[in-house]
């Protein structure tokens, strides 16, 4: 007992004398999104050149989906077209669902807003809008790592889910049945009023393309 | 009408060539994974290695157990395997690798992901034919998922007979995993996201390394952010390792395991590391 109090105390003192070189670190954290807090705040351009602020969708639910058609992991969904059946069906509760690239310019899944558009009718997409996050300003506000990588920002304005699209991290479309959907749960919950279970999961997908 | 004839036979011999090359499951044009079991011959109630070798082109990486910020490790299901058991994938230590904004952990140029198996004792002798489904994900600067099956024949019999070149091979990749049998004690605190580990022991077996050499990697991706930048300081008899906590932990971390990659001047220690608080 002795010991373990002894070795407690100093790894304490370690800590502490650690702590004390190191303090600086990860600062300007108010502008990044957090769950729990009020989700930051932002103006982007759709493919049809309409400007959308978050602020314009107060009183409604969100759902942000990182995007890039060429990522296995976005064709997964959207070869299946459940990405597809998630934004009609959503679209019709009320939900209003932006796909975001963040890919730059010359990068894997950057699109004209032409190629968007051709995109949007091609895959049948039902988005309430594609916006254009070049070069990738409100990605990094939202730490969006991967294609997919999605978040769910309640009428409040308080962002409730921030992570993977489902609870099965593999690129086999066999593997959307029988996983988790984390952003259906998030909305059901949120929707009715109860706490989001698991409001924070680690995406998965290809690296966003900043 | 000879032409014509020769045509049609060129026809019918082209569908049926691509109906034979033709997979439901494309693997990768950039690993080459050949599968490998390190006994040839297996007595009921022994057990044995499979292996996937894989080679991995130049630029391109596969990815360990805890892939990282990104990635996906490798899973394998098996079929026709009955009369046999299959034990979880053995991962050699990774490697790690900066993906844009991201940082992640795995193989790059050849490794050996190993599945001990045994012959149920009751398995009569004969010809087995086991396939297994690999799946797994191959990046450069983008990512393309494999599905692969891959089918091996083992033959059971009166005594186990080992394939010499395949035994090497395991062996040589069984070198590459954590060690457990390394006496040094584990022991960590967590203070508001930072995580403290410190193994204590004898430290000479180690041999020489300097502290920058040295990196932790967590089994799951729940208990240490993998880009957050690792510090390690060496005193008289316990080597410290300073950690961040996951974004993804569900609470301050109770267990904390994985392994530690040093990499010495004489070679790499790995260390596999199991504390709770």
């Amino acid at each position: 007992m002795k010991r373990i109090a002894l070795f407690t105390a100093l790894l304490g003192l370690a800590l502490w004398a650690w702590n004390g070189t190191i303090a600086t670190e990860s600062a300007s954290t108010d502008t990044q999104a957090q769950v729990g807090q009020p989700a930051p705040i932002f103006t982007l351009m759709d493919s049809n050149g309409n400007s959308h602020s978050l602020d314009d969708f107060l009183g409604q639910h969100v759902v942000l989906e990182w995007l890039n058609h060429d990522c296995p992991f976005v064709r997964k969904f959207y070869n299946a077209g459940e990405m597809q059946r998630l934004q009609e069906y959503y679209a019709e509760q009320g939900v209003v669902w932006l796909s975001i690239i963040s890919s730059r310019e010359g990068e894997q899944g950057y699109q004209t807003p032409e190629e968007i558009n051709a995109s949007i009718e091609e895959k049948n997409m039902r988005p309430a809008a594609v916006l254009i996050d070049e070069p990738g300003e409100v990605g990094r506000m939202y730490n969006a790592r991967t294609t997919p990588h999605m978040f769910v920002i309640n009428p409040e304005g308080v962002l409730v889910y921030d992570g993977a699209i489902d609870s099965n991290p593999s690129a086999n479309p066999a593997d959307i049945e029988g996983a988790e959907n984390y952003v259906v749960a998030a909305l059901s919950a949120s929707m009715n009023g109860e706490e989001v279970a698991t409001p924070t999961t680690r995406p998965y997908g290809c690296s966003v393309k900043y | 009408m000879i032409r014509f004839s020769t045509i049609l036979l060129f026809f019918l011999f082209m569908m049926m060539a691509s109906s034979l090359v033709a997979q439901p499951s494309p693997g990768s044009d950039h690993v080459d994974v050949r599968m490998i079991s390190d006994v040839s011959v297996i007595s009921p109630g022994d057990s044995g290695t499979f292996g996937f070798h894989m080679t991995i082109e130049e630029g391109w990486h596969t990815y360990w157990k805890n892939p990282g910020d990104s990635g996906i490790p490798a899973r394998i299901s098996w079929s026709g395997a009955d009369g046999f058991e299959t034990g979880e994938i053995q991962w050699p230590w990774p490697e790690t690798f900066q993906e844009e904004h991201l940082i992640t952990h795995g193989y790059k140029n050849e490794t050996l992901l190993m599945v001990p198996f045994s012959a149920n004792a009751d398995l009569q002798p004969g010809s087995y034919e086991l396939t297994a489904n690999l799946e797994y994900l191959v990046c450069e600067k983008v990512c393309l998922p494999a599905f692969e099956r891959h089918n091996i024949t083992i033959e059971v019999g009166n005594e186990t007979e080992y394939h010499a070149g395949n035994r090497a091979l395991v062996s040589r990749f069984t070198e590459k995993l954590p060690e457990a049998d390394h006496g040094l004690e584990p022991a960590f605190t967590v203070d508001e996201g930072t995580v403290l580990l410190r193994l204590t022991g004898d430290l000479t077996s180690l041999g020489d390394f300097d502290p920058d050499d040295i990196t932790f990697y967590a089994y799951t991706d729940d208990m240490i952010e993998p880009s957050a930048p690792q510090q390690a300081q060496l005193d008289d008899d316990a080597l410290w390792l300073k950690l961040q906590q996951s974004r993804y932990a569900p609470g301050t971390l109770t267990e904390l395991n994985g392994v530690v990659v040093i990499r010495g001047s004489e070679g790499v220690t790995a260390l596999d590391i199991q504390a709770s608080r």
